[in-house]
């Protein structure tokens, strides 16, 4: 039977609701303002409406940011997704030494995001790196994602699922460890393959795991920034700038305020976006649970 | 009993009266260089503490707050804006010194009229109006970084080549010479600079050839012939190898790491970049890189080129300690203590310090740069998107060398861009 919160239960959830309200809400709906206005250093604001969106709107570069970061937020989410299912069900089904080879894959986690980048720039590097160096001397040719901008997009995205892969795999190991064993059983006695097992019974029980992690990889990989910015600054002439420098640029380097605002808010609902799909499947299945 | 209470008062007074003198302080925000150059913190130096000699003798706190150059120009900006900062004198570079940014600056012609810097015609007009927009004093030189083209001898003579380029095209045809793989494997290219981020490296390329992007007077000359031949030579020198494959992204610890290590011959970057590139610690080649100015093209009838960058002094407009605010400017800018900072390892914007016996000795390019710095040239940066204007050059350059784009589609594109926001201002 469910009952209505009484005003203890309100007043014990008050701060934090206080604080919500005060570094998400506050912040967001000034961001909103912000966007609705021309401000810069010392400059004061100015009323422009939607001006700053239909600045961004008319910019080519805004919409190549948006694309690229579409092409790199799909790529990424989806590689995530495959390989992390892939090493959830090979790690449930047993690995040899599996505490060593767990702490191998949550590895990349640990690893700062800056150093991460430098490490793979440093290997990949055109020039010297050990790594590219090496795809060439295997006749691969040269790896030259510094001038291609579809190889730097490329490199960007192998850097992403690379760091982020064990977040992804964490979410859908557990989802799999949280299967009871007798379902197995149940499949087995009923005569199904591996491969039967997997697609009858795991996928299926794993899809509220599944749409859990791509939500949140959505989300943080619309926000992508550092691999972007440390590994080609959104170059060669800007062709690979993703939303975030797009943002970046406008509001800290040029302090154009009300651009980065406005951009900002874009990524916001453009992040919703591309998660609502995924967010109303959830809500779908936890109604129907719920009956 | 009574004399004790009177003691005890006078005692309680001279600390409190000492306490008092003491809270006088002064904030200076500056990246970490200033501060080790002005108070001399780098072992080995010989310059001494001038800014802290001079806290002393005012009986001031000197507080000073470092950081990287983007956020410290961000902070810097965003107390510009409150009506009361906490910084009394900040150090900026001359592009980010906009109208916008410079109106929120002290005006420096009353105290400069009412307490002079002393010789301060000793500071070349070149440097004072490349920080200063609008005709109004809000910035004093303080450091520059002027290019100037570093050359490893030994990497010279593998190539039977005894000494550094005279003219442009020597410069070119040593770039293509000098390409090539040393005995013990390693790839070597003739020429490298900072493509990847910046701009001034570049341009001195460009300026070879006589190339601005724009002129002192606010004139967009990005589509000149000067500038498509420039760009032609750069994308040829690409194609062929003499520049590195990653030439849209070397930063400045690539040419640093590549120089040092003998993975490129030439380099142009500032003249100050010598001890790094000669220091034992880190470099294959200590004391075989040399560093010379950048030789121009006959065509453009001078000798040679250089660009140039400049760290102004400036005290923002809300600052609470004007008056010794503009009294450390001044002492930092003094002949004699010009020479001490130099002496620490700051590029002197004054070329008299230049003739100084200890600084010739300690730094043997001095006469080199000297000549640089008084043909060096700044972009200006009298335009609120003169930001906006490097970066589209940036873009526009990167597309025309790596061959996204011929030169002339690029010098007309950079054109096309750069020129409406010039003429917003």
């Amino acid at each position: 039977m469910r009952k209505t919160p009484d005003i203890t239960t309100w007043l014990l959830l008050a701060p934090v609701h206080a604080l919500l309200l005060a570094v998400l809400a506050i912040p967001s709906l000034y961001v909103l303002w912000l966007s609705l206005n021309i401000s810069s250093y010392g400059t004061g604001v100015e009323f422009v409406g939607l001006a700053n969106y239909v600045t961004i709107f008319g910019d080519s570069y805004f919409w190549r940011a948006l694309l690229n970061t579409f092409i790199v937020v799909n790529a990424v989410v989806y590689s995530e997704l495959l390989l992390g299912l892939g090493f959830a069900v090979v790690f449930a089904r047993g690995v040899p030494f599996p505490r060593l080879m767990l702490g191998i894959v949550l590895m990349p986690y640990a690893i700062s995001e800056v150093v991460a980048v430098l490490m793979w720039k440093i290997l990949m590097d055109p020039s010297v790196g050990a790594f590219s160096r090496a795809l060439e001397a295997m006749g691969l040719g040269l790896f030259n994602w510094s001038v291609s901008p579809v190889q730097g997009l490329v490199l960007i995205s192998i850097i992403s699922v690379w760091h982020n892969l064990p977040f992804t795999f964490l979410l859908l190991y557990a989802g799999r460890l949280a299967i009871p064993d007798s379902v197995y059983e149940a499949a087995r006695m009923d005569g199904a393959t591996p491969w039967q097992a997997f697609v009858r019974v795991t996928f299926p029980l794993l899809i509220p795991a599944i749409l859990l992690a791509m939500i949140f990889r959505l989300i943080f990989a619309f926000r992508l920034f550092s691999e972007v910015w440390l590994l080609t600054k959104g170059g060669p002439a800007r062709l690979t700038e993703v939303l975030a420098v797009y943002l970046y640029e406008q509001g800290f380097r040029y302090g154009d305020f009300g651009v980065a605002a406005a951009t900002g808010w874009v990524m916001v609902l453009g992040s919703v976006l591309l998660a609502s799909f995924y967010l109303y499947q959830m809500h779908r299945r936890m109604v129907k649970h719920n009956g | 009993m009574m004399q004790y209470k009177v003691a005890g008062a006078l005692l309680a007074a001279a600390v409190s009266f000492g306490a008092m003198a003491q809270d006088v302080g002064i904030t200076v925000l500056s990246h970490k260089v200033h501060e080790n150059v002005s108070r001399g913190l780098v072992p080995g130096t010989t310059g001494g503490d001038v800014a802290g000699e001079w806290a002393k003798e005012k009986n001031v706190q000197l507080n000073w707050t470092t950081a990287n150059i983007a956020p410290m120009h961000d902070k810097l900006f965003r107390e510009l804006a409150l009506r009361e900062t906490p910084t009394d004198v900040a150090f900026v570079i001359n592009k980010f010194t906009v109208p916008k940014i410079s109106a929120l600056l002290e005006p420096l012609d009353d105290w400069q009229k009412k307490s002079p810097i002393e010789d301060f015609d000793g500071i070349p007009a070149n440097f004072i109006e490349g920080v200063n927009s609008n005709g109004v004093l809000t910035a004093i030189p303080f450091r520059h970084a002027t290019t100037g083209l570093h050359w490893n001898e030994e990497l010279f003579k593998e190539q039977g080549l005894d000494g550094p380029p005279k003219n442009a095209d020597e410069l070119v045809a040593y770039a293509r010479k000098l390409s090539y793989t040393r005995p013990d494997g390693t790839r070597v290219n003739g020429l490298i600079m900072n493509s990847g981020d910046e701009h001034l490296a570049v341009l001195s390329f460009l300026n070879m050839y006589g190339a601005v992007l724009i002129d002192q007077d606010l004139n967009v000359k990005a589509d000149s012939p000067e500038m498509i031949k420039g760009l032609t030579i750069l994308a040829e020198l690409y194609k062929e190898g003499v520049l590195p494959t990653n030439y849209a992204s070397i930063s400045i610890d690539d040419v640093i790491t590549a120089v040092q290590k003998g993975r490129a011959a030439m380099a142009i970057d500032p003249f100050a970049r010598y001890t790094v590139y000669n220091n034992p610690k880190a470099s294959l080649f200590p004391g075989k890189v040399h560093v010379v100015g950048i030789p121009a093209d006959a065509s453009t009838g001078r000798d040679i080129t250089a660009m140039t960058e400049i760290w102004s002094m400036v005290i923002p407009k809300h600052s609470q300690h004007k008056e010794l605010s503009w009294d450390l400017i001044r002492t930092l800018s003094k002949p004699e203590n010009t020479v001490r900072i130099a002496l620490n390892g700051n590029g002197p914007v004054r070329p008299s310090a230049y003739e100084d016996a200890q600084l010739k000795t300690q730094l043997p390019y001095t006469a080199e740069e000297a000549k640089a710095i008084q043909v060096a040239l700044t972009v200006p940066s009298s335009f609120n998107d003169s930001l906006q204007a490097l970066a589209i050059f940036r873009e526009e350059s990167q597309a025309a060398v790596i061959g996204l784009k011929s030169p002339e589609d690029a010098a007309k594109s950079m054109q096309r861009r750069i020129e409406p926001l010039v003429k917003k201002k």
